[in-house]
């Protein structure tokens, strides 16, 4: 019967990934004409010298890598960029990661202007701010150089919809915001080597060019070396009487100096930090704005070296040949290298760099990514498999990529942890890899003891699906915080309670939700076999594989109640250390409470023989909504997830989550009066 | 699956055992919701019940001022219903200085916060001037200082030492000067920071001018932090109305007045004062206090540096008619100390008087003026006017 | 239920102790919690706590529909019953439930300790400037009257009305209270659970007495409690009803009024419940400790110093999750201020409880997770055991993870 069943629905799957491969459709390309072209690709060494540097950010030190990575999510939905063939550039077609992303505004600006990285979930944003595009899908990909027309306007309801509180928003108020930052986003990129040189000034005096010598006909000079020399434009200014006409013509001589460091300054509050401090002491690094800042504290020659610390100056000065480099690859290659070389020693001086290639790697690895590949390849290899008999070597695949993706994802949480210092979960989105982890395994264990072929389609499928929400989600925090390992507040900074009541809980709920997955299988499965039976008794065989995996479900389900039972009163006991009470009802508290009190409800009313396999396979349906409430919703309740671009959706998925098990049960229950209960003999129910 | 219930064993034995059963659970749970104290009903019902409840507390919870009118105690004053109003009863003293080029003027985000500049070129360097009662005592406070930039405490010899600046046109300033890396409460750790302060006391309040951020803006702007400290005064009170009107006291205090032509006439700065009143040198303080007359007088005549007086001498003092009753006068000369003074200033007179207000508890009203000999001497008119037009609101 | 017991008695002790009432229970727990937890968005934590945990009956919200459902306290007081007859009394008590009772003894436990919390600990905080001192805490919540002798101004002796013995006057009702150290009584009416005071001219029909020109006006419950202020007339009945003062008393600005009796000035005021700490308590620094770059705080703590009566002193680190513990207090590193982007003294906010069951969840989660281990290695090895026994045969059903539902279900097959 199953198989049969199987055979019906495979097909129809392969059909959709087919299709799905084949989405992706043909948009029209436009050339485009940049006076300075990229000729070459990148290289590879400049590429990761680049990604290694390191940058203090949001409380931590990080590489440029993913810095930059997250600017490109945040603008673009996803970690890449293929520059159509068409567009006239030397490098059409190439595929562009988020650093070589990142090096063309840095060093081709004009041709990144042009890259289509800016996702429109809403062609009724660009409504709004004046624009209208040709053959374009509502939601699609623009440039910046295309919304550079609509930026004014695109600007002046950002501002109005910042006004508003969070909640308030209407979505395209959300999506204006979103697109706003990501055009701020690649101004900062822009930003990061463009606040490195200063220009002289229009004319620069005989003086003035003889204090920086480097100054070539631009007339540009790093800002490293402007800092370096202040104390000598200091002197100048002393020497001269104030209000005298010589210190009007100074006052001419040092404007172009003068607008160059304040517009340096004003980048400071934006800017990432890139510059370390030599002191060991001190924990906060300077962006080149800081360093800039610093200047305003200098009076002369002799506090010069107390305000910047030794080779400060100079790595800014390193820096700012990335700029200087104008557009020439290879000096702005040379450039990277010596730079990276040189704030990588600052940083590794003071023990700051330790972590930073791990987490470059672990970024270039894109361990969920791959994963989610290994899981997708391995659920269509046992589909297939189970078509025929023929290809039941298939199962072989199946379990190949499982394991593959189970030891990824793994491996990408380990490393989170190696670098975080910390246990494996803390965040909503570490909660999402953990319990799809526990999840999957918890399915291949079942998977190798039963045989029931159910345990390994059922683990790829969350596997998969778990790392769709994971990457999903990160797109959120892009948004939002820019990272997805920033730092936790005061009361999660322990790693005592993180290892032992936020794990086990969430293994509360990775179990909770293996059930209710494992429910729906059941439930489905005796309906198709009632079904078929028309009122006859279920052959021997099906009985005793819906037995098993009911026996499975019931299983996962005390399971999870050990771990919710535990983790729910170990947070109990941790809130009573920290705050001082061991129950506030909290919506969090509240929410793994329901699990608890929920599960406990199934193992009673199985004891008290009034729910059996079917009920409990139901429940356990109904469970999943349970646990999606104390997973998801109740962050919704208080504070409320900010609801930029991405995620406009989390409360509108979960409410369509809820609409569908409201709507599964109902089906199941008219199915069990038509199909299962007429029978009467079924010895599953 | 077997379905088989405890019940089968329990009606297999006697209903005996059920009710004893019964009986025990009942016994445990009317034991333990005893044992825990646990009232579930809503405590005191019916028309009469007694205070049971008592506790010892070190002090009282608040001061309490006998006939103090409604409006007053629940702190609405002439503005009705409005809470915010209510609570938001800023103990400012406003200050005025000397022009500060280069520094933006904040609105003061504390109760006690009555300055508040930022250094325009590097906002983390903050200047800020907070006055209220002392806590602690200048030692404490500068170490508290020093503490802030990971300084080692001073003894009270090597604080004895420190220098001193001129802070509020007379008073002498202890100078704190301490860097290393700061801790700003609003911005990041500055590593390379200080603290550049000053703490005077005088009789009214303990004034704290404090300049933070990096230590090179501290080291440049230093000379104009003390010329800053210098031309530091006391204001006007913008909100409460010219001096000139003979309003009669302030909505705030109990007691009426009129203050006297040519006297400034500024709010309380702390909950035990009423008001001060200020021309030239000399400085006229009004105050609600509880006690007796004696040790009031010789709290004065210590702060002159004379003799306690004896009973007889107390009872020989002059009085001068004051709200319905005898105020009693204390007048002396010599170099003066205030509670909160470092060090004495010469040559000064203080004029004094106590009156203990009728039918209100043994509250008293002390009026006290102190400044330079002669300067005092030439206000003796005037104080006797604003003793005799002294009077408690609403009577 | 083969036999169904024949006496009432026996048959109100069976219901008691029946899965039936289990899950109906649990069931209604499981409402309540959700269904508090979604009024909560409206009502705040404190009222939804009241409303749906600290009562007998609530009316409860669900979407559009209302319905009542038992409160906690029947809910937990069946439940109570329900586990000690189901679980501990007659379940049938072999090596296999062994593990199972342990568990429901662990639950008992926790629940005896919510009881004793419930109706003894006090929760409140203490805020302190750096240099500025303490030796008693202050409730979030609860509010108390308070009465002492005006002069006196070191050692006062308070006499406490708790809120509770007058929270229920409503319009006209009065409530007198007496004692004998006070010569006047206090005859307590109209208590606002949140109000403002009003002024009467210009403000239309009073709606309520009018004492000097004001009069108190009820406001709707805030969704944070922090933020009602509490509101009471009050009378004083001096030398045997002949003298009678009103007004009222305004939490918000706890100024006491004086009464004159018995030839002395008594203090009244309405303020928020305080207890006594057994020593007081001095900060001396408060460091609040930023991610690098950024203004959230990664940890922050407090120095204080612990001053016992006797004068001895202490120095204590009171930090994030690293509370202080004496005296049958708990001390925890709560808040501090100013907020983040202000500037200001720091001062520190400690939160102070006072839990005679502290320790209870440690005990209880111990004895729930020895219970449940317990049960599931006993199932663990018999599974061993039958798996090795039935070896040669193919065991192809059944799954290694039942064996804790195994062990569970044991409880009823016996």
């Amino acid at each position: 019967m199953i198989d049969r069943l199987i055979r019906g629905v495979a097909p129809l799957v392969c059909v959709l990934s087919a299709l799905l491969l084949a989405g992706c459709s043909k948009r029209p390309v436009t050339e485009v004409e940049v006076e300075q072209a990229r000729a070459e690709r990148w290289s590879d060494d400049v590429v990761e010298a680049f990604a290694a540097i390191p940058v203090q950010d949001r409380g931590r030190v990080k590489p440029m890598g993913t810095y930059v990575g997250f600017r490109m999510l945040a603008a673009n939905g996803k970690r890449k960029h293929t520059i159509p063939e068409g567009t006239g550039l030397p490098t059409d077609g190439e595929r562009l990661d988020p650093v070589r992303w990142a090096l063309d505004v840095i060093v081709f600006p004009e041709q990144a202007r042009h890259y289509e990285v800016f996702l429109v979930n809403d062609s009724a944003v660009l409504e709004q701010i004046g624009l209208s595009f040709e053959g374009r899908k509502r939601r699609d990909r623009y440039s910046y150089a295309q919304l550079e027309p609509g930026r004014d306007e695109l600007e002046r309801r950002a501002s109005a919809a910042r006004a508003k509180d969070s909640k308030a928003r209407s979505r395209i108020e959300s999506q204006i915001l979103a697109l706003q930052q990501a055009l701020f986003g690649f101004d900062l990129l822009r930003a990061i080597a463009a606040t490195s040189t200063i220009s002289l000034g229009e004319e620069p005096s005989g003086r003035l060019v003889e204090l920086f010598p480097e100054a070539e006909d631009g007339g540009r000079v790093s800002l490293g070396h402007a800092l370096e020399r202040w104390p000598t434009i200091l002197e100048w200014v002393q020497s001269t009487e104030r209000g005298s006409p010589e210190a009007e013509a100074l006052l001419g001589e040092l404007a172009g100096l003068d607008a160059g460091v304040s517009r340096v300054i004003s980048a400071a509050p934006f800017l990432p930090a890139i510059v370390a401090p030599a002191d060991p002491g001190a924990e906060a690094w300077s962006n080149l704005g800081d360093l800039a800042l610093r200047m305003k504290s200098v009076t002369g020659a002799s506090d010069h070296a107390s305000v910047y610390d030794a080779g400060e100056l100079e790595a800014a000065t390193v820096f700012g040949r990335i700029q200087l480099s104008e557009g020439d690859q290879r000096a702005a290659g040379e450039a990277i290298l010596a730079a990276s070389e040189s704030l990588v020693a600052r940083a590794s001086a003071r023990g700051d760099y330790g972590d930073v290639p791990l987490e470059a790697s672990y970024y270039k690895a894109d361990y969920f990514y791959r994963a989610l590949t290994l899981f997708l390849l391995g659920f269509l290899a046992v589909v297939i498999s189970w078509m025929t008999s023929r290809f039941a070597k298939m199962r072989l695949i199946g379990w190949g990529a499982g394991i593959g993706g189970l030891l990824l994802v793994s491996a990408g949480v380990t490393v989170r942890c190696l670098l975080l210092d910390r246990p494996p979960v803390a965040t909503l989105y570490e909660t999402i890899l953990f319990i799809t982890a526990v999840a999957v395994l918890v399915c291949f264990v079942m998977e190798r003891m039963t045989k029931h072929q159910v345990g390994l389609a059922v683990g790829l499928a969350i596997g998969a699906a778990g790392m769709f929400l994971a990457s999903r989600y990160e797109l959120h925090e892009a948004a939002t915080q820019g990272d997805t390992m920033g730092g936790l507040v005061a009361v999660l900074n322990t790693n005592f309670w993180l290892a032992t009541h936020v794990v086990t809980v969430t293994m509360g709920y990775s179990a909770g939700l293996l059930a209710a997955v494992l429910g729906h299988v059941w439930v489905v499965r005796r309906l198709v076999a009632g079904f078929k039976a028309r009122g006859e008794a279920l052959s021997s065989e099906q009985r005793a594989s819906l037995n098993s995996l009911g026996k499975m479900i019931y299983g996962v389900i005390c399971f999870g109640l050990l771990f919710s039972v535990v983790g729910t009163i170990l947070g109990g006991v941790w809130a009573n250390d920290s705050w001082g009470r061991f129950w506030g009802w909290d919506p969090k508290e509240n929410g793994a409470l329901m699990i608890v009190l929920y599960e406990l409800a199934i193992v009673h009313a199985r004891l008290g023989g009034y729910v059996k396999h079917f009920g409990i396979a139901t429940m356990a349906v109904l469970g999943g909504a349970v646990v999606a409430f104390s997973w998801w919703h109740v962050n919704l309740l208080g504070v409320g997830l900010h609801s930029y671009g991405f995620t406009d959706g989390v409360a509108g998925v979960l409410r369509s989550y809820y609409t569908f098990v409201a709507v599964f049960v109902l089906l199941s229950l008219v199915g069990y009066m038509a199909f299962v209960r007429p029978s009467r003999k079924p010895v599953v129910a | 699956m077997k379905q088989t219930e405890g019940t089968t064993r329990a009606s297999a034995r006697s209903g005996r055992s059920t009710a004893i059963g019964l009986g025990v659970l009942a016994l445990g749970v009317s034991g333990l919701v005893h044992l825990s104290g646990l009232d579930l009903g809503s405590g005191a019902s019916g028309p009469v019940a007694m205070i049971e409840a008592t506790r010892m507390a070190s002090a009282a919870a608040y001061p309490a001022v006998p006939g103090l009118p409604l409006a007053e105690r629940i702190g609405v004053g002439e503005k009705p219903s409005a809470p915010q109003q209510a609570q938001a009863r800023p103990d400012v003293i406003p200050f005025v200085f000397c022009d500060m080029p280069g520094w933006t003027a904040r609105p003061p985000v504390a109760p006690f916060r009555h300055v508040n500049l930022s250094f325009d070129a590097d906002p983390r360097a903050e200047l800020t001037v907070a006055a209220y009662e002392d806590r602690g005592g200048l030692e404490a406070n500068v170490n508290r200082w020093r503490g802030q930039v990971g300084a080692a405490p001073l003894s009270s010899d090597q604080i004895a030492a420190l220098p001193v600046v001129q802070v509020l046109g007379n008073g002498e300033a202890t100078l704190v000067e301490a860097y290393g890396p700061f801790q700003g409460m609003r911005g990041g750790r500055i590593e390379e920071g200080g603290v550049l302060g000053a703490i005077v006391s005088n009789e009214r309040f303990t004034l704290f001018a404090k300049f933070t951020g990096p230590e090179a803006v501290l080291t440049a702007e230093r000379d104009r932090f003390i010329e800053f400290l210098g031309s530091l005064r006391p204001g006007q009170a913008p909100s409460r109305g010219s001096s000139a009107s003979p309003s009669a006291g302030d909505a705030e205090s109990i007691l009426t007045w009129t203050t006297p032509d040519g006297w400034s006439d500024e709010a309380p700065t702390s909950r035990f004062r009423e008001r001060t009143f200020r021309r030239g040198g000399v400085e006229i303080s009004l105050s609600l206090a509880r006690g007796a007359v004696k040790p009031n007088v010789n709290r004065w005549a210590g702060e002159l540096q004379m003799q306690p007086l004896d009973d007889d001498a107390v009872a020989a003092l002059p009085t001068l008619p004051s709200m319905g009753t005898d105020a009693v006068i204390f007048e002396g000369v010599g170099p003066y100390k205030g509670m909160r003074d470092s060090s004495a200033r010469a040559d000064q007179r203080m004029l004094a008087a106590i009156v203990t207000i009728p039918d209100a508890g043994g509250t008293i009203a002390t009026l006290k003026a102190v400044g330079p000999s002669a300067e005092v001497g030439a206000s003796r008119a005037d104080f006797a006017a604003l003793l005799s037009s002294l009077g408690v609101r609403g009577r | 239920m083969a036999k169904k017991p024949t006496t009432l008695l026996g048959r109100i002790y069976a219901t008691l102790g029946s899965y039936w009432l289990a899950v109906a229970l649990l069931v209604n727990l499981f409402l309540l919690t959700w269904l508090g937890t979604l009024e909560q968005v409206d009502k705040g934590i404190h009222r939804v706590q009241e409303e749906y945990f600290e009562s007998w009956w609530v009316l409860a919200k669900a979407g559009p529909v209302r319905m009542w459902l038992p409160g906690g306290y029947i809910t937990m007081g069946l439940f109570t019953m329900n586990l000690l007859i189901g679980g501990l009394v007659r379940i049938r008590k072999t090596r296999r439930t062994a593990g199972v009772i342990v568990a429901h003894i662990g639950i008992a436990l926790m629940m005896v300790g919510g009881l004793i919390e419930h109706a003894t600990s006090k929760y409140g905080r203490v805020l302190l400037f750096e240099g500025q001192s303490d030796d008693q805490f202050e409730e979030y919540a609860g509010w108390e009257l308070v009465i002492w002798d005006a002069s006196e101004r070191t050692g006062v002796t308070e006499y406490l009305i708790p809120e509770e013995d007058f929270d229920d006057l409503e319009g006209d009702d009065q409530r007198r209270f007496e004692r004998d150290e006070l010569p006047f009584d206090l005859v307590l009416s109209r208590f606002f659970h949140n109000c403002q005071p009003r002024r009467a001219v210009g403000s239309g029909i009073p709606t309520a007495p009018v004492v000097e020109d004001y009069f108190l006006e009820a406001l709707p419950r805030e969704i944070e409690e922090e933020r009602d202020f509490r509101g009471l007339y009050v009378a004083a009945v001096t030398e045997g009803g002949a003298e009678v003062v009103e007004t009222f008393l305004w939490g918000r600005r706890p100024i006491p009024w004086t009464v004159e009796a018995g030839g002395r000035d008594w203090a009244v005021a309405l303020r928020r419940k305080v207890h006594s700490m057994p020593f007081s308590l001095r900060l001396e620094k408060f460091t609040k400790d930023d991610h690098p770059g950024m203004t959230m705080a990664r940890s922050f703590s407090s120095d204080v110093t612990k001053i016992f009566p006797d004068g001895t002193e202490e120095a204590v680190h009171i930090r994030m999750n690293e509370p202080l513990r004496d005296g049958g207090l708990v001390v925890y590193q709560a808040s501090y201020g100013p907020p983040e982007g202000q500037s200001g003294e720091p001062y520190s906010v400690l939160a102070v409880s006072r839990n005679p069951s502290d320790r209870m969840p440690w005990i209880a989660v111990s004895v729930i997770a020895l219970g449940l281990a317990l049960a599931m290695f006993d199932r663990l090895f018999e599974f061993i055991k039958r798996e090795r026994g039935k070896r040669d045969r193919a065991a192809s059903s059944g799954s290694g993870k039942t064996k804790v539902a195994d062990a569970v279900r044991e409880e009823a097959v016996a």
